[in-house]
């Protein structure tokens, strides 16, 4: 684990990647994680992407290991910002981002705020509007380890083995800052960016599922149809957090398309596009 | 990310730890040993497919990559190298941790086993040498002596990759291989042709992988058949058409091959 002091004086942990050959510099990929989680939750998409890519896994401030901000707000703005001013900490100009749920956001906002600075966007189970319900109320009353366990089951669906439910629980979303976590719902309570996204120049991958409890596919189609050059995938399945349960098919979907960016043709080759 | 493991004689090896593996797991662990005048970086193209299963440590050999030169009064023998890597698998608490011990490791990796059972749940051992090198070292070890590392990565590099080789991986390998200390690689070509293992083989206990190139010159494969055949558990595959280096040659299929050795491994477990 490393870490980074960001314009603006946070520190920020993060993971560095790159299984490729050591005589070539990786291009950089940063994956953005949501709300409650951290770079860890990406364990199974590193192997597929670090390849290729240099994989560069932060945790957003106030999760994993980077330190709870005193005075932070997070939202999408501000979220996608600060990953801009990590990029300049690492001296990277222009990189791929690929996030999941309210990273995507984040990544979303930053894309339509900054075009020129990202290559490719692929974004997982992500809203451009606040969803109805906010937990902010009941993680105030009760706690994230609360809250992650009352929501689990359907962020990751039916078919996640109990260990995996029970890691995410108590070794992942339960082991988050309450007050990071209060402020990240917040700012998904406050999410609204459908309107900036037609400022969005790069090639964006939007992956959604069918069975989402959280936003209906007809609302993500709606937000994707305004970035300029994107496409939608819809995967069958009962969670909402497909990067979580299924993070080797989301990792080779990514890579499929990111090949497509590199020769010119980024949805030629998609499954379900 | 590397860390840094501090030896009781006050030298350090360096080491890399990759686990991409279920959080909710208890992974086995890999052990990762280089061949001789590498480090390990080598072992790239084996982390992605290996450390989704396992915890994988790569560490760097004694006056190898980032760990600390060895001192003049060095032993050349296997023993210091072995006793460096049982006092870092128990610094570590790695008891029962898989060994992949390529080339030159390979002897270290069978001593390791034989005098540190607790240690070493299995062995797979990629271009395994037993005894002497076909290859008369004794001009390398001069070349090494006087002229420095450099001076010998650079005459020989052209035996070590084919023709065909990226520019850029070349001088990356003649880069690594030139960090050595010329003294020590010389010492190393000296020592390395009078350690033979072959009396030592009936005695591993460890179930155990041979990776083999069927066209290898520095490992004849008639020798290593007959290798294979006096450890008590052990499995040989050859690979057709490849030279001796298999670990870097052929990275996929010894990947393959290493995972599926060790599930079997893992099913006899108690």
């Amino acid at each position: 684990m490393q870490r980074a002091t960001i314009a603006g004086g946070l520190t920020l942990a993060y993971e560095d990647d790159w299984l490729g050959p050591p005589w070539k510099p990786g291009e950089p990929l940063l994956l953005i994680h949501g709300m409650g989680e951290s770079s860890r939750a990406w364990y199974g998409w590193v192997p597929i992407l670090a390849t290729q890519w240099r994989v560069i896994r932060p945790d957003l401030p106030g999760f994993g290991a980077s330190p709870v901000p005193a005075d932070y707000q997070w939202t999408a703005a501000r979220l996608g910002a600060d990953i801009g001013r990590f990029m300049d900490a690492l001296g990277i100009e222009r990189a791929i981002l690929v996030a999941a749920k309210y990273g995507g956001s984040a990544a979303l906002k930053f894309a339509a705020d900054q075009p020129g600075r990202v290559k490719a966007l692929a974004v997982f189970g992500s809203p451009a509007r606040a969803p109805s319900a906010s937990g902010v109320e009941f993680i105030r009353a009760h706690g994230m380890r609360a809250w992650a366990e009352s929501t689990m089951r359907g962020r990751l669906g039916s078919q996640a083995p109990e260990a995996q439910v029970r890691w995410w629980i108590d070794g992942l979303m339960g082991a988050t800052d309450d007050r990071a976590g209060i402020g990240a719902g917040l700012g998904v309570a406050a999410l609204d960016i459908e309107r900036e996204l037609a400022q969005i120049t790069a090639p964006t991958l939007v992956v959604t599922t069918r069975e989402s409890g959280l936003q209906a596919v007809a609302a993500v189609r709606r937000y994707q149809e305004r970035i300029p050059d994107s496409r939608l995938v819809v995967i069958d399945s009962d969670c909402y957090h497909i990067a979580a349960t299924e993070p080797e098919r989301c990792a080779r979907l990514a890579a499929d398309f990111l090949r497509g960016v590199a020769a010119g043709r980024p949805f030629a080759t998609l499954e379900g596009a | 990310m590397a860390e840094t493991f501090a030896l009781p004689d006050g030298g350090s090896l360096a080491y890399d730890v990759h686990d991409y593996t279920d959080p909710w797991r208890t992974p086995d662990t890999v052990v990762l040993l280089h061949g001789f005048s590498k480090n390990r970086k080598f072992w790239f193209e084996w982390l992605p497919g290996l450390a989704r299963r396992y915890r994988v440590i790569a560490v760097d050999q004694r006056g190898h990559g980032d760990s600390s030169p060895p001192p003049r009064d060095f032993r050349m023998a296997l023993a210091p190298f072995v006793a460096d890597l049982a006092a870092f698998f128990e610094g570590l608490g790695l008891f029962g941790a898989h060994v992949v011990a390529a080339e030159f490791s390979s002897k270290i990796g069978i001593e390791l086993a034989i005098e540190h059972p607790a240690l070493v749940r299995s062995l797979v051992l990629p271009g395994l040498i037993v005894g002497g090198s076909p290859v008369d070292t004794l001009p390398w070890a001069k070349l090494a002596e006087e002229q420095g590392a450099a001076a010998w990565a650079r005459a020989t590099v052209a035996m070590r990759l084919p023709a065909d080789a990226d520019p850029a991986m070349r001088d990356w390998y003649v880069a690594e291989q030139s960090r050595m200390q010329g003294w020590f690689l010389g010492a190393l070509f000296r020592a390395t042709p009078h350690m033979d293992l072959t009396g030592r083989l009936p005695l591993v206990p460890a179930p155990t992988l041979i990776l083999a190139g069927a066209q290898s010159r520095q490992a004849d494969p008639e020798t290593t058949r007959r290798a294979a055949a006096a450890i008590p558990d052990c499995r040989l595959v050859e690979f057709p058409g490849m030279p001796f280096n298999v670990m870097s040659a052929c990275p996929a299929d010894c990947v393959r091959e290493t995972l599926a050795f060790l599930e079997e491994v893992d099913g006899r477990r108690p």
